[in-house]
């Protein structure tokens, strides 16, 4: 499932694929597939991109209600 | 002890003197600024997977079905190290192209230049070796060894330049 709330955050900050890859310390596929749904990430990287958009867990990586 | 064989062990302790020093250097000075992250490591494990069910598969297939059809006309020894190089192919090429090759902070474009300089070289010492050429003979020639390299690298070189096009298109649009 993608990951809208990722892409908007980091859309947010004026942020491109890869500089919030260099800030987590992965490359800038790791984010894409991350953003396209293709790839969970483990709970350590979640918490890296959420440093990096100053955004919490749950915003970011819970699921959506339905 | 003739030149011959000295030139190769010559030959065989600077390739293990450059690579020690690549890889003294590298935990020096690169430790923290190149390594695989995580998504690159579960592909990598992939790839090596589809390498070794490749060379399984076609071991199988040479030994059940093609070993006695082709016995007299190439070497079992050429065939067996013709499938291993094509298992590293696999697992190569599917590393490159999922983007689990390059390290994160290593370019790609300095791979490329590695790769042609690979291809080029073996490609020479091919052309150079020509008389060899003598698929029944029981035993490994120089010539063989130089066109699986070759081949063998012309198939990374090619991936490598399609992800870089398809990295190209990313940045552009950040959907690949």
């Amino acid at each position: 499932m993608k990951n809208l709330r990722m892409k908007a955050a980091r859309a947010g900050k004026d942020l491109s694929q890869q500089q919030l890859a260099d800030l987590c310390g992965v490359s800038r596929q790791t984010i894409n597939a991350i953003e396209k749904g293709d790839y969970n990430p483990t709970i350590s990287l979640c918490i890296a991109i959420c440093k990096a958009l100053d955004k919490t867990l749950d915003e970011l990586f819970w699921e959506e209600n339905q | 002890m003739n030149a011959y064989t000295a030139g190769v062990i010559f030959g065989i302790l600077i390739g293990v003197i450059a690579v020690a020093c690549s890889c003294i250097r590298r935990k020096r000075y690169e430790k923290n600024k190149v390594h695989y992250d995580e998504r690159q490591l579960l592909v990598r494990g992939r790839g090596a997977n589809y390498g070794f069910i490749t060379v399984i598969i076609l071991n199988m297939i040479y030994a059940l079905c093609l070993y006695s059809v082709t016995v007299d006309i190439i070497s079992p020894q050429l065939v067996i190290i013709a499938i291993m190089f094509l298992g590293i192919m696999v697992d190569v090429v599917y590393c490159v192209l999922n983007n689990a090759y390059i390290m994160v902070g290593q370019k790609i474009k300095t791979w490329i230049v590695l790769a042609i300089m690979v291809i080029m070289s073996n490609l020479f010492a091919a052309i150079n070796n020509a008389d060899e050429i003598d698929l029944a003979s029981r035993y490994m020639n120089g010539f063989f060894i130089n066109v699986s390299i070759c081949v063998l690298f012309t198939g990374i070189l090619i991936a490598m330049v399609i992800r870089l096009l398809l990295d190209k298109r990313g940045d552009a649009n950040e959907e690949s």
